[in-house]
């Protein structure tokens, strides 16, 4: 009688696993045919962690895979989300001569086929390969790692400020922007946390009240707040000493900024992905 | 490549000192080696993926003349066999007969399907005969495909490496607009070749290559 009732019992559980299991396709492809298929779009400068964001929201983030040294990317890297639900996630190259090839992704993003974007800055911490930062052409005799630091952050800090033009000169195009239906949602992660977390404020400051943000709200006021929603979120996607092309030591990871830290920021700004795009990631680990 | 590397070796009386690798700055003379490096693997790449799109028209034209004879001895068959069963059209079954003449009616007279079946089963001798010379041509020609396919993989790998160093050098390391612009110039080519070669990469079989593939 108590295996009976036990039998019962699994066969139930079986058939209601296997309803809520058909229940979740359905909705998904529902939601697919509603919705279309969820596209997220990583925009940035080169340098900043795009690809490996793309990584990881793609589940491809293995620690070997995050530890390669840096690499230029040459072409839009394409990978579907690691979700139960259909997506892509999209990478752009971040290189400035190659910005002209964000167009038709810029174009997808203002007719709506695009559904979260998430432009990625790193407070001018870019990575570089190749060369050593003696080879810059700002670098000056007796100049320190700190030094060059300094004066290196501040000039790619304008690539981000170019980056962040071109992805808003294009979405301010007036005719288009007013056909824009679907609201836009727009991340602003700022990545590399474990290298400028001693100076959180200063970074804060700049994005939040500056230049940076008054273009956030010049797309704001012209897509309307109903259209547009953007959020802030800094995250470190791996924990690393900053190196130049030629492993000299730029800047180490800051002192006591550890796991903990990242997965809690990362989290962070999963969960904001998560509300966002209405996805429910597989990974947040790496 | 662009970095001229000396080593220099630290020796003391009682101890052999690990070697140091020291790098000096890069020099004018490291950009236009970059600038050849592109150029010269630019070039390559395109001259190799003009030949495999050579190669490429060769092998759709030879698989044009398998298919065709392919079809050719399909309806020889079909023919010879349509002309022998007209003949023997009384010891088949009525139903059989009728749609065999509602279908071949052009045919069904004996000496029209006689003539038409000759001259096809002849001309289909013809390519019978040709068939090996024409696929010893086909494998051949693959053979020198597949080569010039793993060249251009190479190439194409060691482009994608001197167009990385080249990014970033015209974005970060030009000492100057003037040479920006070259390396600009240099890697817009560069780029061009490499998606002639993604292109050609890409470009996809004939169905009937893997049928025909020995």
């Amino acid at each position: 009688m108590f295996v009976e009732t036990l039998n019962a019992a699994s066969t139930a559980i079986t058939a209601i696993d296997l309803a809520d299991k058909f229940l979740h396709t359905f909705k998904r492809t529902f939601k697919r045919l509603k919705d279309g298929e969820l596209q997220i779009a990583i925009l940035g400068a080169n340098g900043t962690g795009k690809s490996t964001l793309g990584q990881l929201l793609a589940g491809k983030s293995t620690i070997f895979n995050l530890l390669q040294s840096y690499q230029e990317s040459l072409n839009f890297e394409e990978n579907l989300i690691d979700s139960k639900d259909f997506g892509k996630v999209i990478v752009v190259p971040g290189q400035e001569r190659l910005h002209d090839s964000w167009d038709n992704l810029l174009r997808n993003i203002i007719q709506g086929k695009i559904n979260v974007v998430i432009n990625v800055v790193s407070w001018g911490y870019h990575s570089f390969s190749f060369s050593s930062y003696q080879d810059f052409p700002f670098y000056q005799s007796g100049m320190t790692a700190k030094d060059f630091l300094d004066a290196y952050a501040q000039v790619r800090r304008q690539k981000e400020q170019e980056a962040l033009k071109k992805i808003i000169n294009s979405l301010l195009l007036t005719e288009v922007a007013k056909q824009k239906k679907k609201k836009l949602f727009f991340i602003t992660l700022v990545t590399k946390q474990d290298l400028w977390w001693n100076d959180r404020l200063l970074v804060k400051e700049y994005y939040q009240n500056g230049w940076y943000e008054n273009q956030i709200q010049i797309l704001r006021n012209k897509l309307g707040s109903a259209n547009f929603v953007h959020e802030y979120c800094s995250a470190s996607l791996i924990i690393q000493n900053f190196m130049s092309g030629i492993r000299e030591m730029i800047a180490p990871t800051t002192e006591g900024y550890d796991e903990q830290y990242k997965e809690a920021n990362l989290n962070l700004f999963f969960t904001l992905l998560e509300a966002f795009s209405d996805i429910s990631l597989n990974k947040k680990e790496v | 490549m662009t970095i001229n590397k000396e080593k220099v070796t630290i020796s003391d009386e009682n101890e052999d000192f690990s070697s140091v690798e020291v790098f000096s700055k890069i020099g004018v003379g490291d950009l236009e080696l970059l600038v050849s490096l592109l150029n010269e693997y630019g070039n390559k790449l395109l001259n190799i993926c003009e030949k495999i799109d050579g190669y490429h028209r060769k092998n759709d034209l030879q698989d044009s003349v398998v298919i065709f004879s392919g079809i050719v001895g399909f309806i020889s068959i079909f023919f010879f066999l349509t002309s022998y069963l007209s003949v023997s059209l009384k010891s088949l079954p009525s139903w059989f007969s009728l749609v065999l003449f509602a279908i071949f009616s052009l045919f069904v007279s004996f000496p029209v399907s006689l003539f038409v079946g000759l001259v096809v089963v002849l001309f289909f001798s013809s390519f019978f005969l040709l068939s090996s010379d024409i696929i010893n041509i086909v494998n051949r020609n693959k053979k020198d495909l597949k080569l010039l396919l793993t060249e251009a993989k190479m190439i194409a790998l060691r482009l994608e490496k001197i167009v990385r160093i080249g990014y970033q050098f015209q974005e970060q390391l030009a000492p100057n607009r003037m040479r920006k612009i070259e390396i600009d110039l240099r890697l817009a080519d560069a780029e061009s070749a490499l998606n002639r070669y993604s292109t050609i990469q890409q470009e996809r079989k004939p169905f009937v290559k893997y049928f025909f593939s020995l």
